[in-house]
């Protein structure tokens, strides 16, 4: 059971009651999973703030559809739909923009924002959070998607599966090649992390 | 190769949960994020219950048949069924005639009727008479 189960029942069912102020209490209850969730996914490919609301907003208007699954995996079945949907659309409007402007296509995708940090970027991050983040970057979609869902939401492999349309055996594939990539950084953080609680006790 | 996930590696990733966004600087929601995601939970609600009204309705049409059942069982309401004077008016009526002067009056009639069809019944016997009469004189001309 993770430590956000209890309260989050009971909000979903004052809510589903007609408290409207509990819907509040949920956006800020899983405002840091679903944004880092978001944030790590999009890229610096749109706006966080504005993925985030639009999750919500579609979590509004089919509320009546969550049954008494884990909630924070549904918003990101929300959140992958919508940015699949993003990306999508974006593409399209790129190979548009390709062919309108620039037959050969080079000087546009040049132009193109990179999906990980600049390398200037990554010469100044030098502390383990920037480390993280740049390895996150650095992951394919796909394995990213299944670290953060599993790791941010602790979202069953199964649920997982079926969110991304892969077989369970594929989404294991994917968070054990994102795991080769990233144990270097997690053992340094769970060192970290066992050194600090240790020094707290 | 056999796509699986170490003990250790579970482990590691339990302890290290948040392990993206807990270096995140992440900003609280804004203000007007939530107006916004309020407003919409509002007019969602608002759609999703059109049948508000129409429960009042039927709240109000129960309160209604309550009452009336409750005055109908202190007898404050109309009684629709005859009362007894009006059964034995009914039963009384006069229909303004005598029917044993009517029946009086048919059998007359019917006794007219006899004795004419009687007198028809002399006259055809004395057309054949006067017929066989003719016949035996010989009297051909008629």
């Amino acid at each position: 059971m993770t430590p956000t189960e209890q309260p989050e029942k009971q909000w979903i069912a004052a809510y589903r009651k007609g408290d409207i102020d509990a819907l509040g209490k949920l956006v800020e209850h899983f405002r840091r999973p679903l944004y880092a969730f978001i944030l790590n996914m999009l890229q610096g490919r749109g706006d966080p703030e504005d993925v985030f609301q639009e999750v919500w907003l579609k979590a509004i208007q089919h509320f009546d559809r969550y049954r008494d699954h884990q909630f924070l995996s549904w918003l990101f079945r929300i959140a992958h739909n919508l940015i699949i949907d993003r990306f999508r659309r974006e593409k399209k409007e790129n190979r548009a923009e390709e062919r309108d402007l620039d037959p050969a296509g080079e000087g546009l995708i040049a132009s193109l924002p990179a999906r990980g940090p600049t390398p200037d970027r990554q010469s100044a991050h030098a502390d383990l959070g920037h480390r993280i983040n740049a390895a996150l970057a650095a992951l394919p979609d796909d394995q990213r998607e299944v670290f953060l869902m599993r790791t941010e939401g602790d979202v069953p492999f199964k649920e997982i599966a079926a969110i991304q349309g892969a077989t369970l055996n594929t989404v294991l594939s994917r968070m054990h090649y994102a795991l080769q990539k990233l144990r270097p950084l997690l053992q340094e953080e769970y060192a970290n992390w066992s050194g600090e609680h240790r020094h707290e006790t | 190769m056999k796509p699986d996930i170490h003990p250790d590696d579970e482990a590691l990733l339990k302890a290290t949960r948040g392990f993206a966004s807990r270096r995140l600087d992440i900003p609280p929601t804004p203000r007007d994020t939530l107006a916004v995601l309020r407003q919409a939970a509002e007019q969602q609600r608002a759609a999703a219950n059109p049948a508000g009204w129409t429960w009042w309705r039927w709240a109000v049409a129960a309160c209604v048949a309550l009452v009336l059942l409750v005055l109908a069982g202190r007898g404050w309401m109309p009684d629709e069924r005859p009362t007894n004077n009006l059964a034995a008016a009914v039963v009384d009526a006069d229909p303004g005639l005598d029917l044993a002067d009517w029946d009086l009056e048919v059998d007359a009639l019917m006794n007219d009727l006899q004795a004419h069809l009687n007198t028809f019944t002399g006259a055809d016997t004395q057309l054949e008479e006067l017929a066989n009469a003719l016949n035996q004189s010989g009297d051909t001309t008629l």
